[in-house]
């Protein structure tokens, strides 16, 4: 009883510190390269703009796998008695969010595109086989990159 | 092209709470409700508890009989007087009777439970100066027979037990096992309190003054001095024996009983009986 009752805590207290930061760094990473690819907007629209004709259109997916660390899933356990938001997993999310965005984006920077038209997310929980298996959230963003015809050309 | 790509203010998405706080508020919110759903049970079980007829309490007690050696020895047979003398004394209901077992072991203790049966250790009576001390350590023991101590305990027990098990999906085999009877037995302190006091009166009564029950506190003080951690009082069921013996004094002053008589000495036999084992 005792020793399962520490090995929660040195769990927790692992999970905690680790989990945090990796995040912080996480969040490092994604805002320095949210910076760099600025310059590609990645709009819901279904629309073509006008012009559409000089540019050629390529499907771009970025897909992320995030696992939640022990204390989240912990705090997460103690929402569901209780009820009220999870913010545990709120920041799980937006990073895979923009995680898989960000990926999304890079494919279509390696493209030159200039713009990813009628972007969606697809998520998908992993928890499901093992009854006490760690729970982690995919999601994958997918669109349409709007490639400059004169690019092309140029290579 | 139209479209633009502005900054968008970092943490939108996210609740600012710290986690650590949030956890701490749904821990301790946790807690509080085990702790007073536990309390709501051991009261709950206490209470039908102690609306167990005697007689039932005493079948379920029945396992007792002969395991501590009912060999009727001259010792035996002194501290069943006593105690008989102690419990008419008392008031006892009808069909309150108490049994005194006396266990070899040099273990400082004594305590009653269910059935009305009372164990005495070697290693406490030992450190007796005097038969009104015994009486005192016996009397107090009979006053939780008299109160439904035992049976109140127990019912406290089980019913947390039950409801652990319930929340937790497994616990311990046996709720009323023989184990759980002999050693679970925990009273809570006003239960020491009035045991205590009904345990005065008995003693004033009889011997026409409360100084050798006072002697036993003493001694108990001293034991606990000699134990290597020092529990604090909050800790303990039984009260501090220093706060005991304070009490007890003022209950006695109150009462103008006499602190200054002279206490009844052991039997002859006593002391070699104790020896003999």
């Amino acid at each position: 009883m005792i020793f399962q009752i520490l090995l929660i805590l040195v769990l927790l207290i692992l999970g905690y510190f680790v989990g945090s930061h990796l995040e912080k760094k996480h969040y490092q990473s994604i805002i320095k390269r949210e910076e760099m690819l600025r310059d590609i907007p990645a709009v819901a629209s279904k629309i073509l703009p006008p012009g559409s004709e000089n540019f050629n259109q390529v499907l771009v997916m970025g897909n992320v796998t995030i696992s939640v660390d022990y204390f989240k899933r912990f705090l997460a356990a103690l929402h569901n008695f209780f009820g009220g938001r999870v913010t545990s997993y709120e920041s799980l999310l937006d990073r895979a969010r923009r995680e898989a965005i960000l990926r999304m984006k890079e494919e279509a920077a390696v493209l030159k595109a200039t713009l990813v038209l009628n972007i969606k997310y697809e998520t998908a929980s992993i928890y499901k086989g093992g009854g006490k298996a760690i729970g982690s959230v995919e999601v994958l963003a997918y669109g349409t990159a709007m490639i400059p015809k004169a690019s092309i050309d140029a290579v | 092209m139209q479209y633009e790509n502005p900054k968008i203010p970092e943490g939108i998405n996210v609740t600012k709470v710290h986690p650590l706080k949030t956890f701490a508020i749904l821990v301790s919110g946790l807690l509080v409700m085990l702790l007073v759903g536990a309390w709501l049970l051991g009261f709950g079980g206490g209470y039908l508890a102690s609306k167990i007829p005697y007689s039932q309490e005493q079948r379920i007690a029945d396992s007792y009989e002969g395991d501590a050696g009912l060999e009727q020895t001259e010792l035996l047979r002194y501290l069943q007087a006593l105690a008989d003398k102690l419990s008419q004394q008392m008031n006892l209901e009808d069909g309150m009777d108490i049994t005194i077992h006396y266990v070899d072991e040099g273990v400082d203790n004594a305590f009653a439970t269910i059935g009305g049966h009372i164990f005495l250790y070697r290693g406490l009576l030992e450190k007796l100066p005097h038969e009104n001390a015994l009486a005192m350590l016996v009397a107090h023991e009979i006053a939780h027979v008299k109160h439904r101590d035992p049976i109140v305990s127990i019912g406290r027990g089980a019913a947390i037990s039950v409801g652990m098990k319930l929340l937790l999906g497994d616990a311990s085999p046996s709720l009323l096992g023989n184990a759980g009877l002999l050693t679970q037995m925990r009273f809570g302190r006003d239960m020491e309190t009035k045991a205590d006091q009904a345990g005065l009166v008995a003693v004033n009564t009889i011997y026409g003054g409360v100084t050798g029950a006072l002697a036993l506190f003493e001694i108990l003080d001293g034991i606990e001095d000699n134990g290597l951690v020092k529990s604090p009082e909050f800790l303990s069921t039984h009260p501090a024996s220093e706060n005991r013996l304070d009490e007890l004094r003022e209950i006695a002053n109150r009462n103008g009983w006499s602190m200054d008589n002279t206490p009844v000495p052991f039997p002859e036999f006593f002391n070699r009986s104790l020896l003999l084992r």
